[in-house]
């Protein structure tokens, strides 16, 4: 259904989880919301819900207390669905590399599709990640397979 | 033999409902993005957003909201296809509110928290607001001496002259379902996510979404009803109610669901009151 495909492209929505970052990259992703970017223009909207999230979008690196929760959030969005990394502490653990609680990036825990670099990373990147994120996402099919727990 | 050509029309209309939903629905969204100086999505968005959600996994939690959904979306379509055919006004009430039930027991048949919340809330709005739509459909049958829809679009004189207040009420009454702020308690946006339907995924929650699209216009084919004899002040009175909703869901923030059922009980009822004391005193 090559139509169906191009619709479903239209309407992403995000789930945004924060697992232990400065707080500096979830700042700029909720900018991309604002008049200034306003992605709701390309039908992105951001759903605090997992069950009804597309693009799963990750900020910081992965701590002790927040593994639990990712693997759970990771676990609950339905298929298909696509991981972006933003933010260097999400990506290679920037500043919080040697920290204690820090347990690694990312791409230890799940399958990461897009990478988004910088610190804190600018909303133009953001958009940019996304927009791959999206590409990657229409050539995804749910072929009737349950979610792998 | 019945005669199949005067259901026709009826069933065309029925097919449109959904589609005006969804363009309502649409523009809400484009004129709310313009209101914040933002583009805003293509109008007809919910409508990507709705074959999206076709094509996604679908786990449900419990076999019964599955259920729930089915029954949420059948029996407001049934209530559409009660008002269109020019049934009882009495029973498109209890169909709608049959609907709603359905739609909060959805949110309690999980285990959700969020959910359970959402249906509390939902419970608490149902209470506010039914009350005053079952005043105003009451109101509606005294003043045309007929509860039967086909009888009441009849009227020579439009049912806003007769009863101006009961107006204003279905305005609010618009404004709480279509879950505007300052009410827009049960799915409340970043506070209890999705409310009820927490625990919907891909087709389920189409299956809401198609029914919300029949809901809209049927409260506002309600307030069409009001001006009829005119139906062009009909539709106007439609796109000034509607851009009246949107400005104050832009700039009123959020109340609690004891504001809404004090709201509803306080003034609401005061309204209604007021009504029922013009047909008492004019008579007609």
């Amino acid at each position: 259904m090559e139509v169906l495909d191009q619709i479903r492209a239209k309407s992403p929505w995000i789930l945004h989880y924060n697992t232990g970052a400065c707080n500096g990259c979830d700042i700029e992703v909720l900018a991309c919301l604002t008049p200034r970017f306003d992605v709701e223009r390309f039908g992105i909207l951001n759903k605090g819900n997992p069950k009804q999230a597309d693009i799963f979008v990750v900020t910081g690196p992965v701590t002790k207390k927040s593994r639990k929760p990712l693997m759970n959030l990771y676990n609950q969005l339905p298929e298909p669905k696509v991981v972006v990394a933003v933010g260097t502490c999400c990506v290679e653990k920037g500043i919080y590399d040697n920290c204690y609680a820090a347990m690694g990036p990312l791409d230890d825990f799940i399958k990461v599709d897009v990478y988004v670099p910088g610190c804190a990373v600018t909303p133009e990147a953001i958009i940019d990640g996304i927009v791959d994120a999206i590409n990657i996402w229409k050539e995804r099919k749910y072929g009737g397979k349950k979610n792998e727990e | 033999m019945i005669d199949l050509t005067s259901y026709l029309l009826p069933v065309a209309l029925l097919a449109a409902f959904p589609i005006a939903g969804m363009l309502i629905d649409g523009l809400d969204r484009k004129i709310t993005a313009r209101m914040q100086s933002r583009v805003g999505p293509p109008i007809v968005q919910p409508l990507y957003d709705f074959f999206k959600l076709l094509g996604k996994e679908d786990f449900a939690v419990n076999p019964y909201t599955v259920i729930f959904a089915f029954a949420h979306l059948a029996f407001t379509i049934t209530s559409a296809a009660i008002l269109l055919l020019g049934g009882d006004l009495i029973v498109f009430f209890f169909t709608i509110a049959l609907a709603e039930i359905f739609y909060i027991l959805g949110g309690f048949s999980t285990r959700s928290p969020y959910a359970h919340l959402g249906s509390g809330r939902a419970l608490a709005q149902f209470i506010a607001i039914e009350t005053l739509f079952l005043f105003v459909i009451w109101l509606m049958g005294y003043v045309s001496a007929t509860y039967i829809i086909a009888e009441i679009v009849k009227t020579q004189v439009p049912l806003i002259v007769r009863l101006p207040f009961s107006f204003i009420v279905l305005g609010i009454i618009l404004l709480v379902k279509m879950e505007k702020s300052p009410f827009d308690i049960p799915t409340a946006k970043g506070e209890i996510i999705a409310g009820p339907l927490q625990e919907y995924t891909g087709r389920w929650l189409a299956l809401f979404k198609l029914a919300h699209w029949f809901i809209i216009p049927l409260l506002m084919a309600i307030i069409y009803i009001f001006l009829l004899p005119y139906w062009y002040l009909g539709v106007f009175a439609l796109v000034i109610v509607f851009l009246i909703i949107l400005t104050i869901d832009n700039i009123a923030t959020r109340l609690t669901y004891q504001d809404l059922i004090r709201f509803s009980f306080r003034w609401g009822i005061l309204l209604v009151v007021l009504d029922i004391i013009k047909v008492i005193l004019w008579k007609f």
